[in-house]
């Protein structure tokens, strides 16, 4: 390579550069990005009703706090994610959804506990529980694809952080949404299969990062 | 306002027009940034050949050209494009870094025995008898011996190559050797 090749390429490159659309700000994205991840929501709840459960959550602080807590960490954890696309930014974006997701699991921690000292080690029975899995993947599909398009728009320049933030947003939504149309579980149910399902989703995203977002190869000459 | 501002500042604005689609700005901001990056890598890198920066360098500018969407004008652009540069260059060095774990660099080819009667590295004796000598093979022959041992083929590669079976190939290969070997030894007298 010399820095004549250099030269063709940058005349090569310029001579076929078409205007292109600004990446838009961060909090526009995950705005957009929610606008796509609630319809299908609401289709689901319209579908099953609104579960006993979620009605108990006006009532009861605690689910309150975990609720709040499972929506702010899909909101930070988007942010995140959408900033982790943009070559300089500030890291500290990244830290974004630490204090919603521990706040989250706090309160479902204290709900565990709460239910041992209620009902002793039968309030922390795990079941499968396979009636929620079809909506929830009708749930999770629509908020995962428009992640997945939506990144990598961005520049890959941390994928595996992109992709676990990314799926850590889509699935805390997911956990939030199943509050609102499943019956309440026990908050065992919740730690294990919601928070289950998040660290997954999230390894998986961690792992498959590299590969589902990379630099895109562009020929030389 | 220091120089690497108004020089961040002036290149900021040249992202923007190239944006919005002005291909000349584009040229003059890739023409511009090259030799930054250049000098970047350089200092970083001092042990790197130059064609080896040049690599680099192009592919950093490949790099800025697929996602110049995400530059913010309102932003600063050089540590914008020094974060591109940085991620590229750690790419860089893991590929070396899996090709040199694949590979092992040695100063002194291996020798199959001590005595330098077996150690004839390069020296093929006459090449041109050789040619001659492949030349007068049979066509499969011939074929068999240029794709495995001229062009170093695979098998399987050179199977495909030449529409012939793997099998033949190897009868092929094996029946080519042993002419060959009289042929020169027949030369040779």
């Amino acid at each position: 390579m010399t820095s004549l090749d250099t030269d063709a390429l940058i005349d090569r490159l310029a001579g076929n550069a078409e205007p292109v659309r600004r990446v838009r700000p961060v909090w526009m994205r995950v705005a957009l990005w929610l606008c796509l991840a609630v319809p299908p929501l609401v289709v689901v709840i319209a579908v099953h009703g609104v579960a006993g459960g979620a009605m108990a959550v006006m009532h009861d602080t605690r689910l309150l706090v975990e609720q709040a807590a499972t929506l702010l960490t899909a909101v930070t954890a988007a942010a995140a994610a959408f900033a982790s696309t943009i070559p300089g930014v500030d890291r500290r974006w990244l830290w974004l959804p630490v204090v919603p997701l521990a706040v989250w699991l706090l309160a479902i921690g204290k709900g565990c506990i709460d239910q041992w000292i209620q009902f002793g080690p039968e309030g922390l029975v795990v079941h499968a529980d396979l009636d929620c899995f079809f909506p929830m993947l009708l749930v999770a599909a629509v908020p995962a694809a428009a992640m997945l398009v939506m990144v990598r728009r961005g520049a890959p320049v941390m994928p595996r952080k992109t992709l676990c933030l990314g799926a850590l947003a889509t699935a805390a939504f997911v956990a939030f949404g199943l509050r609102l149309f499943h019956p309440g579980d026990a908050s065992i149910m919740i730690l294990v299969w919601h928070g289950g399902m998040v660290a997954v989703v999230s390894a998986a995203g961690a792992i498959a990062g590299s590969r589902l977002f990379h630099w895109p190869a562009l020929a030389r000459s | 306002m220091t120089d690497r501002e108004d020089e961040g500042d002036a290149l900021g604005r040249l992202m923007k027009a190239a944006q919005d689609g002005d291909r000349a700005a584009y040229r003059d901001l890739l023409g511009e940034i090259a030799p930054i990056l250049r000098r970047v890598l350089g200092r970083r890198f001092p042990f790197l050949a130059r064609h080896d920066v040049e690599d680099l360098v192009q592919d950093i500018l490949l790099s800025v050209h697929a996602v110049r969407a995400t530059y913010d004008p309102a932003r600063p652009f050089l540590p914008w494009l020094l974060a591109i540069a940085r991620n590229r260059t750690a790419d860089m060095a893991r590929r070396h870094a899996r090709r040199s774990a694949r590979e092992v660099a040695v100063d002194v080819y291996p020798e199959t025995y001590a005595e330098d009667g077996t150690n004839t590295g390069e020296d093929y004796g006459d090449p041109e008898a050789l040619q001659q000598a492949v030349k007068a093979l049979p066509q499969g022959q011939r074929v068999a011996i240029e794709l495995l041992k001229f062009r170093e083929l695979s098998l399987k590669e050179a199977a495909k190559e030449s529409g012939m079976s793997i099998n033949a190939l190897k009868v092929a290969t094996h029946r080519a050797t042993r002419a060959l070997r009289i042929a020169l030894r027949t030369r040779d007298g």
